[in-house]
């Protein structure tokens, strides 16, 4: 299995995902129109390595200063995908981070966290 | 890195070929055509320097509304353009200025079912309070049936974000009212 990587550019966030260490960060801005066919890759990471090294935690850190809503959706499905991997014992962390000054970003982040059975540290920085 | 993202906003300007500016009606920015990358990460870059807004939360605003307004015109509108392997949808987007708030404005042609879709989503939308469109909005997040775009969320996050009512005005162009126009106004205040 091999990591998850690709450098943003205009619309589309970093994607670092680490297959040694379990430790998968998205930073930068995603307002991406084709948002399923660029999250559903991650989606399927996390399958992947959920099949492959669920003795190693994972830990997914989102340091998106923006995402619309197209990308609101996607997120919210790598979430509940997550939420089940971690139901089937493969140990699962989130830490979302965002601008203390945004109001409407810490709200989005509430409401895509809403009914999520699943450790969601919001961090505000 | 892409060259367009080292640009100043001269330069950037300087590359359009068919903007218009309208500065004594007060219309700051104004753009006709395809919601292509390219056009909109020029108009990224306008709302970034435009009046000293930079790092504002109206930019913040702005920036937003036009992201999620831009949305739209690509999926709905009836008039397409090829762009690279990309089929783009047209339309206009217009950003005044008043005293107290800005006014941005997006339009296209729609189909009937789509006009009809806007009027009753836009009537619902505005009849609620914030926390009753936060709500909607995570009701509608959770629908399994997750189509490309922004689908139903894009004008609940609109009006969530500019705190006014949308201002929604159609018009059909043919007497069979097979087709028509779409018009959002959305306020953001300053």
């Amino acid at each position: 299995m091999q990591e998850q990587k690709s450098k943003g550019f205009f619309r589309y966030p970093d994607v670092n995902f680490d297959v040694e260490t379990g430790q998968c960060v998205i930073s930068g801005e995603s307002f991406m129109e084709d948002s399923k066919a660029f999250y559903s890759q991650m989606q399927d990471w996390f399958i992947q390595f959920h099949k492959e090294h669920k003795d190693t935690p994972i830990t997914f850190s989102i340091k998106l200063s923006y995402f619309n809503t197209s990308s609101s959706k996607m997120l919210f499905e790598l979430l509940k995908t997550l939420q089940d991997i971690d139901a089937d014992g493969h140990e699962v962390t989130v830490n979302w981070y965002y601008d203390a000054h945004d109001e409407d970003l810490e709200e989005d982040i509430m409401d895509l966290s809403f009914d999520i059975d699943l450790t969601i540290n919001q961090i505000a920085e | 890195m892409n060259k367009y993202e080292e640009l100043s906003i001269d330069q950037a300007i300087s590359e359009i070929k068919h903007f218009e500016y309208h500065k004594e009606q007060k219309v700051q920015f104004s753009y006709l055509g395809a919601f292509d990358e390219l056009n909109l990460m020029i108009i990224n870059k306008y709302i970034d320097f435009a009046q000293g807004l930079y790092m504002s939360k109206q930019r913040t605003n702005l920036f937003r509304i036009f992201v999620e307004l831009s949305q739209n015109i690509n999926e709905n509108s009836t008039l397409r353009k090829q762009v690279g392997d990309k089929i783009i949808g047209c339309g206009k987007l217009i950003i005044v200025e008043y005293d107290d708030y800005f006014i941005m404005v997006s339009s296209n042609p729609a189909s009937k079912k789509d006009i009809e879709t806007i009027e009753k989503r836009c009537a619902e939308i505005n009849s609620k309070n914030k926390d009753e469109l936060r709500e909607m909005k995570r009701r509608h997040i959770r629908q399994q049936d997750h189509k490309e775009g922004n689908g139903d969320i894009g004008l609940i996050q609109i009006a969530l974000m500019s705190e006014n009512k949308l201002d929604l005005k159609t018009k059909y162009t043919d007497n069979s009212k097979n087709e028509g126009y779409i018009s959002i106004s959305v306020k953001i205040n300053k």
